[in-house]
């Protein structure tokens, strides 16, 4: 307990030193799996909070939400994320597992915990006119992530830059494919149990009359 | 088994009944020809309850000995309602609940002799009783009494420069309380043509602005002179209809406009009026119409066959006016901030439905439409939705906001679906200071502008009284970290250490 509670509070310090911060979560035993998987609950969790108490003015809650709904879409983008980053760096010399990939996705959200759960706040506060300081706020939030992601890559893969950036282009790519193999699984999977369906309906119908 | 049967035969019947529900989709086409309608904030038609009722058809075929084919333009004044018949070229009175009276055919002109109309287009009839005629097939206006008796003729003007007109083709003309004419002419796109109220052309006003963007500015100048030549399809658009209010605002109506630069309009949600089917001229030709809605008044938002084609306005009682389209047959009414209330009317067979809709004119709160088609016109009167809605912009206009108040809540009972009455309802309880209240009508009605300056006040009001707690807080904040730096710093010196620098200081 003590120990993850250190392991979080390193997790802030991770967010603004990211190279040392990454390094230490990796070989000097500072972070854990465990640790991160609590920042990723608490990102569906604030994601959710903020689909569901941010202010009118700044978009409102719409009607027919649902938090499953989002707490669907986060882990598959989270896990997409990492299949697909694991995949292309194994091919291409990474250093990283894929724990260590999961561990440093997770700790370069922290930006965005705890920017996005400000931004619920001042959403309620803050009028139309002060628009602009909340759209900063959300730009800054993913700005942060996005190097966060880029150096945690770099650090945990012992890339350069040039190759982290061309891998990143190549997991988002990744991603694409996992997600259009998983709709093509579903849909055959459908036609398939369509297909059973119709013949034993077919065939009770043939039965009885 | 008999069982089994019943079961499958309610599923047959379920299957059919879901195939046959109305799906979500059926809800954003256009609605039935001749239903009431409303456009959502998003621009969706919303059904809304009829605003007016068709009351009856006043058949004009035959009317005092003379068989009416070609009705062109319709007047309203005071005590009569004036129709031109082309073919003929007459021009009929009746009174105000369209019974016939006289007729105007034969004008004696100012040197003795007689004269009539060739297919005359449109007319006018001033406060004092003065007559202006568009006589368009002899290429003249033509100002006189109801007794024939013409005091001016207005030819083609001598001084009429920058533009090949050969024949002068005036189709519509008012004039205002000073006496000035305003005439439309066909194949004039400069404007509208302003006369003296002694006949002398003193300029256009109103033209329609044209506005060539840079990239094609630029490309101009590649071209050869054969391909400017080909390519100079800039013309502005030419008014179809004018009318004048009592302020002497000149309300034009523009039909000849793209239906690409109409789809821009309403999906930019531009209310500059760059491209408008309607303007409302000042003196000077400036385009004041309040655009204030969601979107600019220009009809239909969405169609399936064609934008509307606004070919009349009708300017109504307590400010609100309302556009003609000639393309379905629909009558579009707007308030003076530019919000459509209501949209009604369609072309059929069907009572109350229009074939050639051409004009539109307000008696009293009554709506008048000329149908060239059928050859005669139809007259509407609002119902109680109408009505209160039209009653509550007079309220609104007068100051009386309580009774206003009281018109837009009956009508939000009639229909939920409407946010403008609710836009009104949180502004009075606005201006009575109950912001919450406010910001709950102003979320119903999606207007975030407004419930954010209503959330600015309640701000404003929670800050003056948390505001001290505040300062004091975040002093008291600062006072402990500062502190806390201090001692730290102390307990350093007097320990003896040097100020290492280190996440750590266990």
């Amino acid at each position: 307990m003590k120990q993850t509670w250190k392991e979080l509070k390193y997790s802030l310090y991770v967010t603004v030193h990211p190279f040392k911060g990454f390094w230490d979560i990796k070989y000097e035993k500072e972070g854990s799996l465990k640790t991160a998987m609590i920042l990723l609950a608490a990102t569906i969790v604030v994601q959710i909070i903020s689909n569901l108490k941010t202010g009118y003015l700044f978009g409102g809650v719409s009607i027919n939400y649902n938090f499953l709904r989002t707490v669907a879409s986060s882990l598959f983008l989270f896990f997409s994320w990492c299949l697909a980053n694991w995949c292309l760096t194994c091919l291409s010399d990474g250093k990283g597992t894929f724990k260590d990939i999961m561990m440093f996705t997770a700790y370069s959200l922290v930006p965005y915990i705890i920017l996005q759960f400000i931004m619920v706040i001042v959403s309620n506060i803050f009028i139309l006119r002060e628009q602009t300081f909340y759209d900063m706020l959300g730009s800054l939030s993913i700005v942060w992530v996005a190097f966060l992601l880029v150096t945690g890559m770099l650090t945990t893969h012992h890339f350069t830059l040039s190759r982290t950036l061309v891998v990143l282009a190549f997991t988002i790519v990744g991603m694409i494919v996992i997600a259009l193999l998983i709709i093509l699984v579903f849909t055959m999977f459908q036609q398939v149990v369509g297909f059973v369906a119709t013949v034993i309906d077919e065939a009770v119908q043939r039965v009885s009359y | 088994m008999k069982l089994r049967k019943i079961g499958l035969v309610f599923c047959l019947a379920a299957a059919l009944f879901a195939g046959s529900c109305p799906t979500a989709e059926a809800y954003y086409t256009e609605s039935a020809s001749s239903s009431t309608y409303n456009y959502s904030k998003w621009g969706f038609p919303l059904k809304s309850p009829d605003a007016y009722d068709y009351s009856r058809t006043v058949d004009l075929r035959r009317v005092g000995g003379y068989d009416l084919t070609n009705l062109i333009d319709m007047f309203v004044a005071d005590e009569y309602i004036y129709i031109v018949e082309s073919s003929l070229g007459i021009i009929f009175r009746f009174d105000t609940a369209m019974n016939y009276v006289d007729c105007l055919k034969e004008f004696t002109m100012p040197d003795g002799s007689t004269s009539t109309l060739l297919k005359p287009e449109g007319m006018f009839v001033s406060s004092e009783g003065k007559v202006y005629i568009a006589d368009t097939g002899h290429s003249r206006v033509l100002v006189c009494d109801w007794n024939g008796n013409v005091s001016l003729e207005l030819l083609k003007p001598e001084n009429l420069v920058g533009t090949s007109l050969s024949t002068f083709l005036p189709t519509r003309v008012v004039a205002d309380s000073a006496g000035r004419i305003n005439v439309v002419a066909r194949n004039i796109n400069s404007g509208i043509m302003q006369f003296t109220s002694e006949g002398y052309f003193t300029g256009y006003i109103g033209a329609p602005s044209v506005s060539v963007d840079p990239f094609t500015k630029l490309l101009r100048r590649f071209y050869t002179d054969t391909q400017r030549a080909a390519m100079t399809t800039y013309v502005p658009t030419e008014y179809n209809n004018i009318k004048i209010d009592e302020n002497n605002f000149i309300w034009g109506t523009i039909s000849a406009l793209t239906e690409s630069d109409l789809i821009s309009t309403i999906n930019s949600q531009d209310l500059t009026g760059a491209v408008t089917p309607i303007k409302k001229l000042n003196m000077k030709g400036k385009d004041v119409l309040i655009r204030q809605g969601d979107f600019a008044p220009v009809g239909d938002l969405v169609w399936a066959s064609g934008p509307s084609r606004i070919v009349d306005v009708g300017l109504g009682p307590n400010n609100i006016y309302s556009m003609l389209d000639n393309n379905k047959g629909r009558i579009f009414t707007y308030n003076n901030n530019g919000i459509m209330l209501y949209t009604f009317g369609g072309k059929g067979t069907a009572k109350g439905e229009t074939q050639t809709p051409i004009a539109l004119d307000y008696v009293g709160d009554n709506i008048l439409v000329l149908d060239s088609g059928l050859c005669s016109v139809l007259m509407f009167e609002p119902t109680v939705y109408g009505k209160l809605l039209i009653d509550a912009e007079w309220y609104y206009q007068e100051g009386e906001y309580d009774t206003a108040n009281e018109c837009w809540r009956q009508v939000t009972e009639l229909n939920s679906n409407f946010a403008y009455p609710y836009i009104g309802l949180g502004d009075a309880e606005y201006n009575k200071e109950n912001y919450e209240d406010a910001m709950a009508y102003y979320e119903f009605a999606e207007d975030r502008d407004s419930y954010s300056n209503a959330k600015e006040r309640i701000r404003k009001n929670k800050m003056s009284v948390s505001f001290p707690y505040m300062v004091g807080a975040v002093i008291l904040l600062a006072l402990l970290f500062v502190g806390k730096g201090i001692y730290v710093r102390v307990r350093r010196y007097i320990r003896g250490e040097l100020m290492t620098y280190g996440r750590d200081e266990e």
